[in-house]
């Protein structure tokens, strides 16, 4: 008898696997200060890939990645071609699937596009494995809690002026949210002045966040990050440009506020240098952009052991599911914008999101999603 | 339409201590409500067999179900059938094997109620339309034990001519079956003569003595109800059996106990055991699989009538769409609702008149899930201290030692 012959499988393979491409148009075109400043161009869709991976125990796996702004088709186009190589593995064997598609583009790189197409199958393969036992992704993952605090950023960013970022902010509070997001990293006097009022009409009480989206170099973050200390913020974000681990770590040590960043990072192994350096008190990551949960994870029980929070990017309805199996309770980011895509909606209450009591991720493609269909592969072809 | 949650309840509903072959009814018939939620706002129900077995496999199929669109039933069907490995369930009222076919049905029936409410339409269009809109059932006698019920104790030929005049005063049923099995089989014909005698020829007669019978016995009271009933069923248990029968008796026999799913039907009908095959969409698989047997069933020449067990008025409510779907079933369907006195949907029982039900008239299964009704049976299920039906063990309460007839009587 072979080795290979003894090792059990799961009695189940992969039969086939479904990419989609969708461009999933935003409420309102929304800009943050790399619009400001001339960086980027105002953000008025996001392309999701989906994937959705099929067993021959009848179950399917679900997962997506994202791209905003450029990026989506290149996504799509990575994930059609590495999609059969996932056909006829034994869908348990997440990791070994991870490396195996990670290995097939390594000559494009272990970061970036590369490593986002992969995540969707990542996600896929998960929350698969949620399904096959009947519970959630959280509790797949084992919870440490049934509800996420959350915060929002949706009514605060530049483009809106700071009446209706109160507003804006009140009404989340009355729905739910538990915590606000400011952008800042415009006019810095004006960015004091906006935080100052929306403290002001807050009260003491409400946890309120700021986000720098990198526009500060390290003279002016040190400046400004010291201005708003008074305001008792949960923490300043992306003070520096997103690479910038040493300028994290020197601005960390001066200001008592704490420094998060780390969202834009396309890899774990950036993460791993802001941790190991020290550079933040809370981390950023966003699974579908680092590759999916198999990295995330690695990315959380490290910034765990250091004793630093995690604070998951954007993706709600994923990251409910990651938050609630840290051990270290963190934040997670309030968005609507992919909601259109998804049936199912996530409870919101006292501050906090729920992890919804469905198999798996509990997202399910909504038949509306097909107006936003930019492209679709199956394979195997014809199914 | 994408359904978003599939929510089975246990519900406990007070049932008479009614004898069979089996044994003694328990105080309580176990059923499971089914509820499919879906994004549209509408929500499908089903009614299928109770207990831990089938919660155990509607809590496994929400991974299967879930996103799904309720329009999406075969691709359902290959998913629960490779979840779950496919065997002939045989005796799935029992609920010990809620096997997949089982499964699968109770889900297509709230899938299908959840379409036609969608799509305005009753489930007998969805099922390829009515070729009749009022269902004949037939008057189910059971001996029974006295109990805290109307009907008092039964377990003579004359007093089951005495339910079985209630039951026709009551619901005009216009055929009679008598659940066998239970008294000594020379008995059980008394009773079918005694039946004859007061209601008739034109009353269809049929007796059911569960498998209880030897081939020897089944013989002898084949030859002796020569032209008095309209079938006899299941009187030995398996299919080399009834064929041994069969090859005897002058009258059809029928089946639901050794053909319970497609996978049965070519040896019974190689073999010749059966003349006719009791559907029960329960049991075989759903609704349209239903509509399927009877094309088969044409197709060999085999007649087709209907089993029950214990149950509500969602069960009734799609028995009785099924049956106003299918053109071969020609016999009056048997149906323990009479049975029964509590319910789960809203305005309470549906009337059984002239013998027969009228297909309900809204959309989808035309009922609606009573939920404070539900809570209070599902409050029942907790009480009851019971999770699997064992008509034997309940018998053995009042008679120790007690063991069922199996091929031997």
């Amino acid at each position: 008898m072979t080795e290979a012959s003894v090792i059990a499988r799961s009695g189940a393979t992969v039969t086939h696997v479904a990419c989609a491409l969708y461009r999933v148009p935003l409420a309102e075109p929304v800009s943050d200060a790399k619009v400001f400043t001339g960086r980027q161009q105002p953000l008025g869709d996001v392309d999701v890939l989906v994937v959705r991976i099929g067993t021959s125990d009848g179950l399917e796996g679900l997962g997506f990645s994202y791209s905003k702004r450029a990026g989506g088709p290149a996504l799509f186009a990575h994930a059609e071609q590495i999609a059969p190589l996932v056909v006829g593995e034994d869908p348990l064997d997440i990791g070994k699937i991870w490396e195996k598609l990670l290995w097939a583009a390594a000559s494009v790189g272990r970061q970036g596009v590369s490593v986002q197409a992969v995540a969707a199958f990542d996600v896929a393969l998960h929350d698969r494995k949620a399904k096959l036992m009947g519970v959630s992704l959280a509790k797949l993952l084992g919870t440490y809690r049934d509800s996420v605090r959350c915060y929002d950023t949706g009514g605060g960013f530049l483009s809106t002026d700071i009446a209706t970022v109160i507003a804006n902010a009140e009404r989340s509070l009355a729905r739910g949210i538990g915590g606000i997001k400011l952008k800042v990293g415009g006019d810095p006097r004006t960015d004091v002045a906006r935080v100052k009022q929306l403290r002001a009409a807050l009260g003491p009480d409400v946890p309120l966040m700021v986000d720098a989206n990198q526009q500060w170099d390290r003279a002016a973050a040190r400046r400004i990050g010291r201005r708003l200390e008074e305001f008792d913020l949960v923490w300043i974000e992306e003070p520096l440009d997103a690479y910038d681990v040493d300028g994290h770590a020197a601005l960390r040590a001066r200001l008592d506020t704490p420094i998060a960043s780390g969202e834009m990072l396309s890899a774990a192994s950036d993460h791993r240098r802001f941790l190991e350096a020290g550079a933040v008190d809370v981390i950023q990551p966003d699974a579908p952009r680092i590759g999916g949960i198999t990295p995330y994870r690695r990315v959380a029980d490290l910034a765990d052991e250091l004793g630093v929070t995690v604070a998951p990017h954007f993706a709600t309805q994923l990251h409910v599911h990651l938050a609630a199996a840290q051990p270290r309770e963190g934040w997670v980011e309030w968005f609507d914008w992919l909601e259109p895509l998804f049936v199912e909606r996530l409870a919101l209450r006292d501050g906090r999101v729920f992890v919804p009591d469905r198999p798996g991720i509990g997202l399910s493609v909504s038949p509306r999603a097909s107006e936003w269909l930019i492209d679709r592969a199956d394979i195997p072809a014809g199914r | 339409m994408i359904v978003t949650e599939l929510r089975a309840t246990p519900v406990a509903v007070a049932d008479p201590p009614l004898r069979s072959a089996f044994g003694l009814h328990a105080p309580f018939a176990l059923r499971t409500i089914v509820e499919l939620e879906t994004d549209e706002g509408v929500t499908g129900i089903g009614e299928t067999y109770g207990g831990a077995a089938p919660l155990a496999a509607f809590a496994a199929a929400r991974s299967l179900v879930i996103g799904r669109d309720p329009y999406d039933l075969t691709p359902l069907r290959l998913a629960i059938g490779s979840r779950v490995a496919e065997h002939a369930e045989g005796w799935a009222w029992e609920a010990r094997r809620f096997g997949p076919a089982a499964l699968f049905s109770a889900i297509e029936v709230a899938a299908l109620d959840a379409i036609g409410q969608s799509t305005g339409r009753r489930v007998c269009d969805l099922l390829g339309g009515p070729v009749r809109e009022r269902v004949d059932f037939a008057a189910y006698l059971f001996f029974k034990h006295g109990g805290n019920d109307a009907w008092g104790e039964v377990l003579s030929p004359d007093a089951i001519v005495a339910e079985a005049r209630t039951m026709r005063d009551r619901y005009g049923f216009r055929s009679l079956k008598l659940k066998g099995g239970v008294l000594d089989p020379e008995v059980e014909v008394q009773t079918i003569f005694c039946l004859r005698e007061a209601f008739g020829s034109a009353v269809p007669l049929r007796l059911d003595p569960n498998a209880a019978w030897s081939v020897a016995t089944a013989h002898s009271v084949a030859t002796r109800l020569d032209g008095v009933l309209e079938y006899l069923e299941d009187p030995v248990p398996g299919i080399d059996g009834m064929a041994d029968v069969a090859a005897v008796a002058p009258m059809p026999l029928a089946t639901n106990m050794c053909v319970t799913a497609f996978d049965h039907l070519p040896e019974a009908i190689a073999k010749r055991a059966v003349a006719i095959v009791l559907s029960d969409h329960h049991m075989w698989g759903g609704m349209r699989a239903t509509v399927e047997l009877g094309r088969i069933c044409r197709s060999f020449g085999l007649g087709m009538s209907m089993h029950s067990n214990s149950h509500l008025g969602i069960s009734l409510a799609a028995m009785t769409h099924v049956a106003a779907a299918v053109p071969e079933i020609t016999f009056a369907c048997d149906t323990h609702y009479p049975w029964q006195t509590e319910e789960v949907i809203v305005g309470g029982k549906l009337a059984i008149e002239g013998g027969a039900v009228a297909l309900p008239a809204g959309p989808g299964l035309g009922v609606t899930l009573d939920r404070d009704a539900m809570g209070a049976l599902h409050e029942q299920y907790l009480r009851a201290g019971f999770t699997v039906r064992d008509d034997a063990a309940e018998m053995r309460k009042i008679e120790p030692g007690w063991r069922p007839h199996v091929g031997d009587w």
